[in-house]
């Protein structure tokens, strides 16, 4: 009897209302979907990022804070929970700092002048003098 | 949303409790239903899910849901879960939701069989609820894919957008020749290319990222009309986290 219904519905297939709806409660906007895949297709060799920004309609701009927002994720993720705000917020700009030297700084003739600023707020948030 | 594993052993008194919540527990009536449980598919804490779901869909219906557990002492050993209203077979107002527990070449998997909920019922949560219940139970297990027949009414693109790979290259082929006779040369030959370049890479590929597919404008389409056969693979970190991520954020 049970079976018998179950053969009753014929071809078993998960209805596309209920994709939908997963899709419609996400937090995550149609855009931040397709950032993702030109991050994927580039990765994976598919395309360079200046053909996959044109072939998905996504502007540099929306790719640019889509990543940045990705990697600041990931940044938060990999220092867990279980330090305070403080110390998060000095190891967040210590790793910005140290991501600039190592992507940006060479071509950079002001490049002291940033990392300088770095260490200053970094200093001030550890001793205290900026709240947090 | 982060989802723990945790530990259990189904007890005679949760088959009693199951039953007390109105399921049938069908396929084995010899009072071993937990021991079978716990042999072929540990750490299942079938009272919590089945009390859950309850949970969910007895705000929504008034009328009674036949509620069964399947279990079926085959080779491979399956569990089929299922909840159908009296009018199940009727598309606008009939609910459906069949499950299915078993085993492939030593991997535990979940089919995803068939979800429909009653047009009045729908984008009221009620999809996103079942599926994180269902997906706590799948940690627990370390349930390695969940598989999904994408087809019908849009199931192809809807699908692909959730993040489901399709593991059968027959018929992703029969999409891309499709796209051959409905795109223009140009767009045709993006769509290749990513076809090309996974199946390069992979040739015996079974998770083909048919979600690159679906965020071409001019695929839609065409995936709309498709036909193929998806999972997720729970122990691929890629894959798995964007499904959480991008699907139960």
């Amino acid at each position: 009897m049970f079976l018998d219904k179950l053969r009753n519905l014929g071809n078993l297939s998960e209805s596309a209302h209920i994709g939908e709806e997963l899709l419609e409660d996400s937090a995550v906007s149609a855009l931040e979907r397709k950032c993702l895949v030109v991050k994927q297709v580039v990765q994976d060799g598919d395309f360079p990022l200046e053909k996959a920004l044109s072939l998905y309609q996504v502007s540099l701009k929306d790719f640019e804070q889509f990543m940045a927002k990705h990697l600041a994720s990931e940044l938060k993720l990999s220092l867990s929970t279980d330090i305070s705000n403080k110390i998060l917020m000095v190891v967040t700009i210590d790793v910005v700092a140290e991501m600039y030297k190592h992507l940006v700084s060479t071509i950079d003739k002001d490049s002291g002048k940033i990392i300088e600023h770095f260490n200053t707020l970094s200093k001030s948030v550890n001793e205290g003098r900026i709240a947090v | 949303m982060q989802v723990n594993s945790y530990s259990h052993i189904v007890t005679s008194e949760e088959i009693n409790k199951i039953l007390l919540l109105g399921y049938q527990i069908l396929g084995i009536d010899d009072d071993s239903e937990h021991d079978f449980i716990n042999r072929h598919f540990p750490n299942f804490d079938l009272f919590k899910l089945l009390e859950d779901i309850n949970t969910i869909l007895t705000p929504f219906w008034s009328t009674s849901i036949e509620k069964t557990v399947y279990l079926k002492d085959s080779q491979p050993p399956e569990i089929i879960i299922a909840f159908l209203t009296y009018d199940y077979s009727y598309e606008s107002t009939g609910l459906v939701l069949v499950r299915t527990f078993t085993w492939e070449q030593d991997h535990l998997i979940v089919k995803h069989d068939f979800f429909r909920i009653p047009v009045k019922f729908r984008r009221l949560g009620i999809a996103k609820n079942v599926f994180k219940v269902f997906l706590q139970q799948y940690v627990n297990m370390g349930v390695q894919k969940i598989k999904v027949l994408a087809s019908l009414a849009d199931g192809g693109y809807v699908w692909a957008l959730n993040y489901f790979t399709a593991t059968n290259k027959r018929e992703v082929e029969v999409i891309l020749e499709s796209a051959q006779t409905r795109l223009s040369p140009s767009e045709y030959g993006d769509v290749e290319q990513i076809f090309n370049n996974y199946y390069t890479n992979n040739p015996h590929g079974t998770a083909f990222p048919i979600q690159k597919w679906a965020e071409l404008p001019f695929m839609v389409d065409i995936l709309r009309g498709s036909s193929w056969n998806g999972a997720i693979d729970l122990n691929n970190s890629e894959q798995f986290s964007n499904f959480m991520s991008y699907v139960f954020r």
